[in-house]
């Protein structure tokens, strides 16, 4: 078989606003003489641009596209585009716009091959006829035959008949199987009919959604004509379907799967934005190559000590893993005040933290509040309201740098090795798989730590993802944090909507305020300090003239209310800010690493569920990994069950969190929350999901609660 | 049905002339349209007619062929490339808004009175639409005609005369029809002011000499039935075949 078309390691992005969106990823194809490919694949998916590289009009930013085994250099005669939105130039004639097909030809020879085609087609008696007094179906003829009439070694046909009736389809393709039949040549097809692709091709080629890859080659054993009743071709049918996720019976359709290992080579990940990946060579990683070159071996690193990358460690740990924890700072590093969720003690028993937890002082919290400014209605939601839902109705108002510090302390109790200080330069990887980390102490030297999974609890930094181009943010939530720490601010007892003795000493709630722009928390923490949180939207921050401190008072201002619980309050620290835009990551496993907490996805704090997001990211990511030793099976497919259980959490919160601020904007928020004042249902399902417990609540009843609400 | 819209616009044009009529009758300025069909019967009779007519009609053609032969080669090059467009567009906008009646001194002063001043007055009207109209139809080319034409290998000079002036011609067209519209109603105007011949002469000299309403209003009549006349002509172009596929959609 003699290759007419070589498609080599193709790959192709375009930068948008938005940043790089990836298209194409490592398209490979050999294509034989006279052999009738269809390719089909979800709309949008990248098929269209395939053939506009694959014809010459736009260069592959890498791998390669070969006709005869030479590049090619731009467009022409050797390989015809057809699109569905025709070319046809209604300027001319039917005659004149295939003489304009074959202009280099010798006239005689252009004439005779004219009538050729004009026969061929069935476009005799329209010689004359200009294309607007032509029907769909034969202007597509035109179009078709015009590509016959320059020779073309190659015809790329883009859903040539998309826009034609049923019928006329039918017909076009039995025209052109019986054209292609006479003249040979190769022919690739992009269609989203997949029994066209079935009717017309040798072989049938299904590509995954955007960023495309081959996902499966199918033969089409089956010769021509030939009936769609065919088992043959009903088998494939459903097969492809189901590879489309289109099936009625097949499975869900999977967004991420990676094509079968022996139907593409295995590549390189590549990197985005021009950062490096180290790679290195599968002899440099062998045992002993990797101990005559000092590098350090793990089970699993673990980049990033905070509570998502600290929970991993120690269960992965506490069942005899040998685990080796990087972060860059040292503890105690600073962080905000934090408003914990109810959720978390069921994580805690997993991490046996709870008694250290339990000891430190931290303030209790019952429940929230919900201050609407405008209206001035206050909305208080207790988790003692529903008690069956979590083990204890209470939880905590942590200092981060404390709390952190307790789930490192526990993984290192548990047997992992904590290195504070190292700051990681690089993933390792073979090929497509990570195989460990490039790192060292801070300003000290690199070495090379292997390890068969590497677990990217990185933050906000996302080491891996940015490199992948996996981070999709939302511009929608972009949001600034601003926050500090009080001393000597009014501190509001949970007593106060505790009428029966049922609180607790000391206890607190955290107080959610609406102000000008965007919204403020109030977290009483122990030691009569108070943490205020400011978060605006970045746009209507921007609009606030001068620097964090100038938004911040302007916010507080704007509350009537949470500007007198300051009165007379000290700040104990500059003002600090942070940036916020939302991003969900398209993938949170490879071969070989997971993503964890923030470095999977992060969503502005009005939920407070980073934290619980993030430990219990750790613990899932930990069980699945546990499987994988058990099975020492560490590919992509045997990660994605973590995948498949945090995505459920994440995608909801993600989702209620962006209509939440949808509802605020439109009303001040006060509409859902007072329909909760009267409505148990739904206040029932506010308290879980601000409790934590985005599993345990019915989420499509709430958000269409929420959107009547609105409405 | 067809007959009577036809007679639709007939009738109207008949109302018209029949309030004219009845309004004008008292009137000892005013001409009725019976004495102005005898003023211009007059005109006809006497040759001035076909002489004013003509010499309008000869300054138009050359200011407005004058016109279409520069501003179609430039509004190609504006408009296919972005060099020649950053390089002309500004003096071209800074230009068009200037009314032609504005540039009549300077034409006297530059020309004198002679048919060269309304010849470059009325290449002045007709310029700016023609060049206007094919910037942006040769800008706005589909790019899938080009696309076709680079896959079939068409460049240089072919790709212009095959695919993108045919494109643009559309639009092309409907700028010379306006430039045209333009074009007549200056000519009355230039030649109000310097010449001894053409219908604006005929209207300001039967006006000065001897007060001649009914030839005032027959000037005016015979001015707008030309205007009129190559209007319908201009939208005969628009009905070729080479170019209805553009007018198609919207008609």
């Amino acid at each position: 078989m003699t290759a007419k078309l070589l498609v080599r390691d193709v790959w192709k992005a375009y930068r948008t606003n938005e940043g790089t969106v990836s298209v194409l990823e490592g398209i490979d194809l050999t294509i034989a003489t006279r052999e009738f490919i269809a390719i089909v694949g979800p709309s949008g998916c990248g098929k269209s641009t395939l053939f506009n590289l694959l014809a010459g009009f736009e260069p592959p930013d890498a791998g390669e596209v070969l006709v005869d085994g030479q590049p090619i250099g731009g467009p022409g005669r050797q390989g015809i585009l057809i699109t569905q939105r025709g070319s046809v130039f209604p300027w001319m004639t039917v005659r004149r716009n295939l003489e304009f097909g074959a202009q280099h030809m010798p006239t005689t020879e252009r004439d005779g091959l004219i009538q050729h085609y004009l026969e061929l087609c069935g476009l005799i008696g329209f010689e004359d006829a200009y294309p607007h007094q032509l029907s769909g179906g034969m202007l597509q003829r035109v179009e078709v035959a015009r590509a016959f009439m320059a020779k073309p070694d190659i015809l790329y046909m883009d859903e040539p008949f998309g826009a034609l009736d049923a019928l006329t389809r039918l017909q076009m393709r039995t025209e052109l199987l019986r054209i292609l039949n006479r003249d040979s040549h190769t022919c690739l097809l992009i269609t989203h009919d997949v029994e066209e692709a079935l009717h017309m091709a040798d072989r049938v080629v299904v590509m995954s959604p955007r960023p495309a890859r081959i996902k499966r080659v199918l033969e089409i054993p089956v010769a021509h004509p030939r009936a769609m009743s065919h088992p043959a071709l009903l088998q494939l049918k459903e097969q492809i379907l189901q590879e489309l996720g289109l099936s009625v019976s097949g499975a869900e359709y999977d967004t991420t799967s990676m094509p079968r290992a022996d139907l593409v080579h295995r590549r390189p990940l590549r990197p985005r934005n021009g950062r490096a990946l180290t790679y290195m060579s599968p002899a440099a990683l062998s045992p002993e190559a990797a101990a005559a070159s000092g590098a350090e071996r793990f089970d699993v690193v673990v980049v990033g000590g905070g509570p998502g990358g600290a929970s991993a460690a120690t269960i992965l740990a506490e069942r005899g893993l040998k685990v080796l924890v990087l972060e860059r700072q040292h503890f105690p590093r600073f962080h905000t005040g934090e408003s914990l969720l109810p959720a978390l003690w069921e994580l805690w028993d997993r991490l046996d933290v709870t008694a250290e937890i339990e000891a430190a002082g931290f303030v209790p919290k019952q429940g929230v509040t919900f201050g609407m400014t405008r209206s001035g209605d206050e909305v208080a939601l207790l988790t003692s309201e529903y008690p069956e839902y979590f083990p204890r109705t209470y939880t905590y108002h942590v200092e981060r740098s404390r709390f952190d510090q307790i789930l490192l302390d526990n993984a290192r109790q548990k047997g992992a090795e904590v290195r504070e200080g190292w700051s990681v330069q690089d993933i390792i990887f073979e090929v497509d798989r990570a195989r460990g980390v490039l790192a060292g102490p801070n300003d000290g030297e690199l070495r090379h730590i292997l390890a068969d999974v590497v677990v990217d609890a990185t933050g906000r930094d996302c080491l891996i993802s940015r490199r992948l181009g996996w981070r999709r943010p939302d511009p929608a939530l972009n949001k600034v944090a601003h926050f500090t720490y009080f001393s000597g601010a009014w501190r509001r007892s949970a007593e106060e909507f505790f009428p029966d003795q049922d609180s607790i000493a000391g206890a607190a709630v955290t107080d959610v305020h609406t102000v000008d722009g965007g919204w403020l928390c109030y977290i009483p923490l122990a030691n009569d300090v108070v943490s205020v949180c400011v978060v605006l939207d970045a746009k209507a921050a921007g609009q606030i003239r001068g620097g964090p401190q100038e938004r911040f008072d302007h916010a507080v201002a704007s509350c009537p209310r949470v500007q007198e619980w300051l009165r007379g309050a000290r700040p104990l620290m500059p003002m600090q800010t942070v940036s916020n835009i939302a991003y969900l990551n398209d993938r949170f496993v490879g071969h070989g690493f997971v993503l964890v907490g923030d470095a999977a996805m992060f969503i502005d704090p009005i939920f407070s569920s980073g934290v619980t997001l993030a430990i219990r990211g750790g613990i899932f990511a930990a069980d699945c990994i546990l499987d994988a030793f058990q099975r020492h099976d560490f590919s992509e497919a045997s990660l994605k069950p973590y995948e498949e259980r945090i995505r459920v959490p994440m995608e909801r919160i993600f989702r209620i969190i962006h209509n939440w601020y949808e509802l605020l904007d439109r009303e001040d928020g006060s509409n859902m929350l007072l329909q909760a004042q009267r409505t148990p249902w739904l206040r029932e399902r506010l308290i879980v999901l601000l409790s934590g417990g985005y599993e345990k609540m019915d989420l499509e009843s709430f958000m269409l609660a929420a959107s009547h609400s609105a409405a | 049905m067809r007959f009577l819209r036809r007679l639709i616009p007939v009738f109207v044009v008949g109302i018209l002339i029949a309030v004219w009529w009845v309004a004008a009758s008292p009137s000892r300025i005013l001409p009725t349209p019976g004495k102005v069909i005898v003023g211009m019967l007059e005109l006809a009779s006497k040759g001035v007619l076909a002489q004013h007519v003509v010499a309008s009609l000869f300054r138009v053609t050359m200011g407005y062929g004058l016109a279409l032969a520069l501003a179609i080669p430039l509004g190609s090059a504006m408009g296919w490339f972005p060099a020649a467009f950053r390089a002309f567009n500004p003096v071209i906008q800074l230009l068009r808004p200037i009314s032609p009646i504005a540039w009549i001194p300077i034409a006297i002063l530059w020309f004198g009175v002679s048919d060269a001043s309304p010849t470059f007055l009325i290449f002045l009207s007709s310029f700016f639409p023609v060049v206007v109209a094919t910037t942006s139809g040769v800008h706005l080319v589909e790019r899938q005609y080009i696309r076709a034409a680079r896959n079939f290998e068409v460049g240089g000079f072919r790709l212009f005369r095959q695919v993108i002036f045919p494109s643009a011609l559309p639009q092309i067209i409907t700028g010379m029809r306006v430039g045209l519209g333009v074009a007549w109603l200056v000519v009355v105007a230039a030649e109000m002011v310097a010449i001894n011949s053409g219908l604006g002469y005929l209207i300001i000299d039967s006006r000065n000499a001897g007060t001649r309403y009914d030839l005032v209003v027959a000037g005016m009549v015979i001015i707008g039935v030309i205007g009129y006349l190559l209007d319908l002509a201009m939208r005969r172009l628009e009905a070729l075949d080479e170019v209805r596929w553009r007018y198609a959609y919207d008609r």
